[in-house]
């Protein structure tokens, strides 16, 4: 679980204003309560950009497939929101030479350097030019049989300086090839069949898999650095993730079903990635008790995949037949606390650990 | 020796609170315990970390080839990294990333199930042990495991394998409960013995100085040991030399196991009723699970005074 520290409005949809297409698809969308006249369908990416608004820095923009009523029953859509806010921009179509084979473009992602890559379910990517109302495209497609013993070609990361693209392979597994000639160079193994992908600094990028496990992962030294629990909602199907390089914080794109009346209820969400607290062990001493003896009591700290917290604050108290000698300062890198418990008499000691978890808006 | 209780038994629950079974196993130990991580384990082919109190937790798919493999003690490290064999044939051993449940880099491709009794890589060669016998291979695996030790006081099967406080020193714990002791360098048994209890796999924590143990049963559960004898006798005390008027005597009682295990470390309160003067009301047993204190004797000593040790739990 990490500390959630940003959101942006949900998704607006726009209104239905009574007035029926000529022939109606999804009619469901305006059947009462519900009335508007689109739905999210898929996203292709979240983008994150170093652009002013009157309130920042920085804005958040998502691009998403849509279902509509009218003609031809599709859209493709650009929301852009405040990167400090969360309030809505502006909103356009999808435009530029992207819509050539939109019908079959999968994912659009932004590599290590800034470049955007598209991939199709043919088995092709494709490099284009910008995020905003257009995108076009800047080179051929990359097709899947150029890279040596490619299988998948979805969500493409890559990183042009580098001449690097990493793809998932088959199960959990990243394809790491080079870019230009296709060579495979490295597999890395990961936590979960990945589902999407962003790059973070350096060498480093964020992987998420099918399980909801989010990998930290070095693609240079093929490390898996850390592991954490992707904060998502039971039912997120579609999920989309970018890093926010200005404000340092992992956007996470997870569409949730529409609420009763048919408005979004998905939301783009930013989150502070040092994982919290959601587990304290029962306390367990790691010598006899006996009386008139100090028995020190190990009290672990975990996050949501048991990875350890680190200078993890409890409040512990004791009652029964011991005191406190010495109450834990903070939890050391494995999570771990150590009380120094006195046994006063001969009999039982109840030991109460908690602490406070600040999980942000 | 049999070791003293401290927590547990706690069943393996995972985060709904639902009963997980891990994958435990005798012939290839299928688990592992690290201070650093847990017990590291798979249950329905997911790579789980279970803490100490039965917490457990899922970390990996095992759909990357995981699933059902053994993991190995890497001592050329202090002990701190794990290998992984792959499981069916055995003949694959990867470097392991504990943290993440994930493969690394291929250490060995043996195409032949010539791995499967490999427990611990040292800097020199494999390890394994079975029964009374600690066994090595070269890591180049030019011939096959060789005896190199055979131990005194063993459990049958094969041991689980963990790194002590000592460097040179792996602790060996067998599915019946025997706890033994060896120098990896020296190729030699070490001093000490203990039994913990029968179980589906048990290590001992440096870092803690506790051992980890899964009951024997399906699903397994988590005790956790001290490194201590649980006492069950203490002897009546002996006074050396005997009361004399005006003289000191030692006044001592024997603390033990259930074994007649010696108890060190306990602390004995002593009371007198009668003529004299104990010198301490405390002391400690030492490594023969002796403690004593010091009695002197008033010149008028007519009738034998009452001492009396008590051990509190």
């Amino acid at each position: 679980m990490f500390k959630k520290i940003y959101s942006t409005i949900p998704i607006p949809y726009e209104p239905w204003d009574g007035t029926l297409p000529s022939f109606v698809y999804y009619d469901e969308l305006i059947t009462p309560p519900k009335h508007y006249i689109e739905t999210l369908y898929f996203p292709f990416s979240i983008i994150n950009k170093k652009e002013a608004t009157r309130n920042g820095p920085s804005t958040i923009t998502l691009l998403a497939a849509t279902n509509i009523i009218q003609w031809p029953s599709y859209s493709y859509e650009s929301w852009t929101f405040d990167g400090v806010t969360g309030d809505l921009v502006t909103r356009n179509e999808i435009s530029g030479t992207v819509y050539t084979g939109i019908l079959h473009l999968e994912s659009l992602t932004e590599g290590f350097d800034g470049s955007i890559w598209g991939a199709y379910v043919t088995g092709a990517i494709k490099e284009f030019s910008s995020v905003g109302n257009g995108i076009d495209s800047v080179g051929d497609s990359i097709l899947l049989s150029h890279f040596e013993g490619a299988s998948d070609t979805k969500i493409p990361l890559v990183d042009k300086v580098a001449d690097i693209v990493i793809m998932p392979g088959s199960l959990s597994k990243l394809r790491v090839y080079a870019l230009s000639s296709g060579t495979l160079q490295k597999i890395i193994n990961v936590g979960g069949s990945p589902i999407a992908i962003c790059a973070e600094d350096g060498k480093r990028l964020y992987v998420l898999g099918s399980n909801f496990i989010l990998n930290l992962v070095d693609y240079s030294t093929g490390e898996v650095i850390n592991s954490y629990k992707c904060p998502s909602s039971p039912l997120g199907t579609s999920l989309r993730l970018a890093w926010d390089r200005v404000f340092r914080r992992l956007l996470i794109y997870d569409q949730v079903p529409d609420a009763v009346d048919g408005s979004s209820l998905t939301r783009i969400v930013g989150y502070y990635p040092i994982p919290l607290a959601t587990h304290i062990t029962a306390p367990i001493p790691l010598k006899v008790s006996r009386k008139g003896r100090t028995v020190p009591v190990l009290i672990r700290v975990v996050g949501d995949v048991g990875e350890p917290i680190t200078g993890a604050q409890c409040n512990v108290t004791v009652s029964g037949d011991g005191i406190i000698e010495r109450a834990p300062i903070g939890s050391d890198n494995n999570g771990d606390l150590f009380l120094s418990l006195l046994c006063v008499n001969p009999g039982t000691v109840t030991v109460t650990v908690s602490t406070t978890v600040d999980d942000g808006l | 020796m049999a070791l003293e209780l401290l927590a547990g038994p706690f069943p393996i629950l995972d985060k709904d609170g639902e009963s997980l079974s891990i994958t435990t196993g005798q012939y290839n130990p299928k688990a592992f315990y690290d201070d650093e991580i847990g017990v590291l384990a798979f249950s329905s082919g997911d790579y789980t970390v279970t803490q100490l109190d039965g917490k457990a937790y899922r970390r990996s798919d095992g759909s990357g080839g995981n699933s059902g493999g053994a993991l190995v003690l890497d001592l050329t490290d202090q002990g701190k990294r794990l290998m992984f064999l792959s499981p069916l044939f055995f003949d694959s051993l990867f470097d392991f990333n504990k943290k993440s449940g994930t493969l690394k880099d291929i250490v060995i491709d043996a195409e032949t199930s010539d791995l499967i009794d490999l427990q611990a890589k040292c800097m020199d060669r494999y390890l394994s042990v079975q029964n009374n016998t600690v066994k090595a291979q070269p890591l180049d695996l030019s011939t096959a495991f060789m005896t190199e030790c055979t131990l005194v006081g063993y459990g049958s099967g094969r041991a689980n394998l963990s790194r002590t406080r000592e460097a040179d020193i792996i602790c060996l714990i067998w599915p019946s409960g025997h706890v033994l002791y060896y120098d990896y360098v020296n190729k030699v048994q070490a001093p000490g013995s203990a039994f913990i209890a029968v179980n589906y796999g048990a290590w001992y924590s440096a870092k803690y100085d506790i051992f980890v143990m899964l009951t024997p049963q399906d699903p397994t559960q988590i005790k956790v040991y001290a490194s201590s004898v649980l006492p069950t006798n203490i002897s009546n005390p002996t006074a050396f030399p005997g009361l004399v008027k005006g003289k000191m005597s030692v006044i001592s009682v024997t603390v033990s196991g259930a074994n007649s295990d010696k108890c060190k470390n306990e602390m004995i309160e002593w009371s007198l009723e009668g003529p004299g003067e104990l010198v301490t009301t405390q002391s400690l047993t030492n490594e023969l699970g002796i403690a004593s204190v010091k009695y002197i004797a008033p010149l008028d000593l007519s009738t034998d005074p009452i001492i009396t040790a008590t051990l509190y739990f």
